[in-house]
Formats: C-alpha cells, sequence, structure tokens
C-alpha cells in the first residue's frame, strides 16, 4: 500500500548567502508528510526550523536534497507568526483574512467568513486587527490560510508570542481541521505541548567550526 | 461672487489638476504608509525636482513640460527602485528612514545648485518648482486627468493584490509567486508617474502633503482598508477645493491653503467620527 505524501523532503538543506557563501543554519532533514498529518519541525531557538520552512516556501536557496511535492502551489498555505503583521494597520481582522487571496478581493467577502468562522473569529470579523489579542491575531493568520482551500500548511511558530491556553486553544483547532479537511500540516516550534502531533522531526544545528 | 467666477473661469485647469492629485495621491499615501515607506514620499519629490532641474540644466526646453516630465519620472523610478529593501540589519526601517531624509537633502541641494549656477535654469523653472498650481495647460491637464482614470481604475480593480502588498508583501510573494514581483514593481512605477506628475504640474509640497497627511490624520482611526482609502481620498478632494476657494477669497496662495485644509478638513473627520462613537 502507498501513502501519497503532500511533501517528500530527502536531505533536505536550505541556507542564505552570508559572506559570499552559502550558509545552512540546519543540518539537513528527512520527513514526509501526508493528507491529515501534523508533524513538527522541533529544535532550540537559532538551529535552522525558520530556514527550512521558508526554503520550501522558496524564499531562501536549498543548499542539498530532493524535494517531490504531492500539491500545486495553489494548495500550498503559509501562516506566518501574528508579529509579521503590524498590528497598528487600519485593517479588521475580515481584511487580514481577505488579504490571503488577494487576486479575488472583490468576490472575497464570503470565503473569508467561512474561514474566520471555522476559527471562530467570525463575530471579529470588523474588530480592528489591533484589538484582538494574540492568539486571536494568530487564529486570523490561519483563517487567511484557509481562504484559499489549501491541502498543506506550512506554519512558523504560531504560538511563540501566545499565553498557555490560547496556545492549547489553537493546538486544537488545528487538530480538528487536520482531522475534519484532510489538512497536512508542517509546523515550528521549539515548545511541543500546545498540539497533539502525529510526529516530530527534530531539527539540529549545523555545527560550525 | 462674480469676481470668484471669473478668477475660477481663469484658473479652472489647476483646480482641475489639484483636484485629479487630490483622489490619486491620498491613497497612494495611505498604501506607503501600511508598508513603512512614506518617507518615500517626502523624498522622491526632491528627486523629481532636481531631475526637471538637471533636465532644463542640461538644455532641455522648459517649455517641454513632456519631456520633464519624462525626466522625472525615470529619476523617481530609479531611486525607488534601488532603495534596498529592508533585511535584517543590513536595511533596517531606522537606516532606510535615515537614506530616504538623505536622498531628500541631496534633492533639494543639487536643485538649488544648479538653480544658483544657471539663470536660464532660475528664471524659467522656478515658478515650477515653487508649488505654483498654474504650471498646468490643456494639453498636460487632459493627460493628467487621463492618468488619474487610469490609477483610479487600475487601483480599484487590483485592490486586492494593493491591500497584500500594504499589508505583507513577503505572504503576497507566497501566495502568487513571481505575481508578487510583478505587482511591487508595477506599484512603483505607477506611484513614479504619479508624484512625477505631481511634482511638475501640480507642486512637490502639495505632492508632498496630499501623500503624507490624510493618511496620518485618519489612520489611527480603523474602519477597515476600504473606508480608510475612501476617507483619505474624501480629505484630499475637499481640501483642495475648499482650500482653492479659500486662496481666492483671501488672496493667498493656493499651495499653503490646501495644506491648512488637510489639517482642518481631517482633524473635523475625526472629530466627527469621534462623536458618532460616542
Amino acid at each position: 500500500m502507498t501513502t501519497t505524501h503532500l511533501l517528500k523532503v530527502e536531505e533536505g538543506c536550505w541556507g542564505y548567502h552570508l559572506n559570499g557563501d552559502l550558509f545552512a543554519p540546519a543540518r539537513p532533514v528527512d520527513f514526509e508528510i501526508a493528507a491529515g498529518e501534523i508533524l513538527l519541525l522541533t529544535g532550540d531557538n537559532g538551529c535552522g526550523k525558520t530556514t527550512i520552512l521558508r526554503g520550501l516556501l522558496g524564499l531562501v536557496r536549498r543548499k542539498s536534497g530532493r524535494i517531490a511535492w504531492g500539491v500545486e502551489r495553489d494548495d500550498l498555505g503559509y501562516v506566518p507568526q501574528e508579529s509579521v503583521i503590524d498590528r497598528s494597520v487600519p485593517a479588521t481582522a475580515l481584511d487580514i483574512v481577505r488579504s490571503g487571496d488577494p487576486t479575488r478581493w472583490s468576490r472575497g467577502r464570503d470565503a473569508a467568513l467561512e474561514a474566520l468562522g471555522r476559527v471562530d473569529l467570525a463575530e471579529r470579523a470588523d474588530t480592528p486587527f489591533a484589538s484582538l489579542s494574540g492568539g486571536q491575531r494568530q487564529r486570523a493568520l490561519v483563517a487567511r490560510a484557509l481562504i484559499g482551500a489549501p491541502r498543506l500548511l506550512l506554519m512558523d511558530e504560531p504560538t511563540i508570542n501566545v499565553d498557555a491556553p490560547s496556545a492549547r486553544r489553537i493546538g486544537d483547532l488545528l487538530r480538528e481541521l487536520s482531522r475534519s479537511r484532510g489538512l497536512g500540516m508542517v509546523i515550528t516550534c521549539h515548545v511541543k505541548t500546545w498540539i497533539d502531533a502525529d510526529r516530530e522531526v527534530p531539527v539540529r544545528a549545523e555545527v560550525t567550526a | 461672487m462674480s469676481d470668484l467666477l471669473a478668477i475660477l473661469a481663469f484658473s479652472w485647469m489647476p483646480l482641475a489638476g489639484a483636484l485629479a492629485l487630490g483622489l490619486t495621491a491620498p491613497p497612494l499615501g495611505a498604501v506607503l504608509s501600511l508598508r513603512d515607506e512614506i518617507l518615500l514620499g517626502l523624498a522622491l519629490p526632491p528627486v523629481g525636482t532636481a531631475a526637471v532641474v538637471a533636465a532644463v540644466f542640461c538644455g532641455v526646453p522648459a517649455e517641454n513640460t513632456f519631456a520633464l516630465y519624462l525626466c522625472a519620472v525615470s529619476a523617481i523610478l530609479i531611486v525607488s527602485l534601488l532603495l534596498p529593501r529592508r533585511q535584517g540589519q543590513r536595511a533596517s526601517g531606522r537606516w532606510r528612514a535615515a537614506l530616504l531624509a538623505a536622498i531628500f537633502c541631496a534633492g533639494q541641494a543639487a536643485t538649488i545648485l544648479m538653480s544658483a549656477t544657471s539663470t536660464r535654469v532660475e528664471a524659467h523653472v522656478r515658478h515650477m518648482l515653487r508649488g505654483e498650481l498654474l504650471a498646468i495647460g490643456g494639453a498636460e491637464l487632459t493627460a493628467f486627468l487621463v492618468l488619474t482614470l487610469v490609477l483610479l481604475g487600475f487601483g480599484f480593480i487590483f485592490r486586492g493584490m494593493i491591500y497584500a502588498l500594504a499589508l505583507d508583501e513577503e505572504g503576497l510573494a507566497i501566495k502568487v509567486g513571481a505575481g508578487g514581483v510583478g505587482t511591487l514593481l508595477t506599484f512603483r512605477a505607477l506611484a513614479a508617474v504619479l508624484i512625477a506628475a505631481g511634482v511638475i504640474w501640480i507642486g512637490p509640497l502639495l505632492t508632498l502633503g496630499l501623500l503624507a497627511i490624510p493618511t496620518m490624520l485618519r489612520e489611527r482611526r480603523v474602519q477597515g482598508l476600504g473606508a480608510h482609502f475612501r476617507a483619505v481620498m474624501l480629505i484630499g478632494v475637499l481640501s483642495v477645493l475648499l482650500g482653492f476657494l479659500g486662496s481666492i477669497a483671501l488672496d493667498l496662495p493656493p499651495t499653503p491653503m490646501v495644506i491648512a485644509l488637510l489639517f482642518i478638513v481631517g482633524g473635523l473627520s475625526l472629530a466627527i467620527r469621534r462623536l458618532s462613537a460616542a
């Protein structure tokens, strides 16, 4: 029996230019993820978890390894840390979510409201983004990724600026989304207790002389 | 009243041009502010001004405003494209702000130097560059109005992309791939086209005022992105109209009158919103 993977990484290593060289902060990693699975990339601060994620998104260069995608680019969703969006912007939660499908802005209001409903923020659609709590802002960014009906979500430290109860709530939400919609999720984090994941891949920093 | 109408009959073209800028510059300023690039609105008009002066200095007839306009667009576009993007410590927001302030100084200094060393420049260009609204003729107004319609149409049709570019440029690039870079380049080009038109035909001070003041006054009153952009456009248009009429009535220069009205109209809009919220 074969499992259709959404993403398969073999000895994947990504880096960025530093002093003329391509510096990879993390050692090569191997993992694959199927529909409905939640995989955690764990490790200490600075070990290169975010670089791996940014490499999968095409934002940094791949140094080595092989990547096999089972999804198209349109099926990919990305959830950054909530601090990526300047919280002082004059935007509502609904605006933030609609910006996740920018090419269909005029037709995206209903889809955005539905996405907000899936993360239990429907009643906060017209609330200024700045007025939401950290956990609510993070959930709004999850909704932003969901608006494009993705099959695979890549999430970067989604609970880093969130208190423990809110983090647990986000973890339960992601678990429910994964099971109900068959979403695969690759999540970087250095604390694992907030989510019931299927597998964990430890990321180790590259040793430099 | 008959005096007012007589003056308007004489100066309706500058008013029409200023109204067109009042519609387009405020939303451009709002996007720049959301991207933490409002200082581009400060730095780029002097770049355009310096390009105009340099062109006249090099022999381009001062009457050929379209040639001067192309020089200004080119200079503004080159500077905005060469501006390093925020990338950690290599080009932090603070360093970029200092760089843009330096570009402002360089543009102003270059303009003054060239004006001082060439009587031809000084004679022909000074009135254009002091923010005089009388620097727009029939052909320029037609071009500016066509440009306004194009910008407003583009902005409305692609507002989703523009909002995404303003809120999270990297997220847009992830979502649409190469289209994200195309959106940024298109935005830079259209911004250069508009700012250059404002500098040449309306004046650099009013261009900067319309870029910065409406969004500064409204940005902290969150109503949603669409409402924010509509509000800054309304402030821009009303301020231009009332400022122009006020300048006629009080026999004062129109540009500073419009600037004053930007603060007054914007402040009134804030007060009205606070009263209605209470």
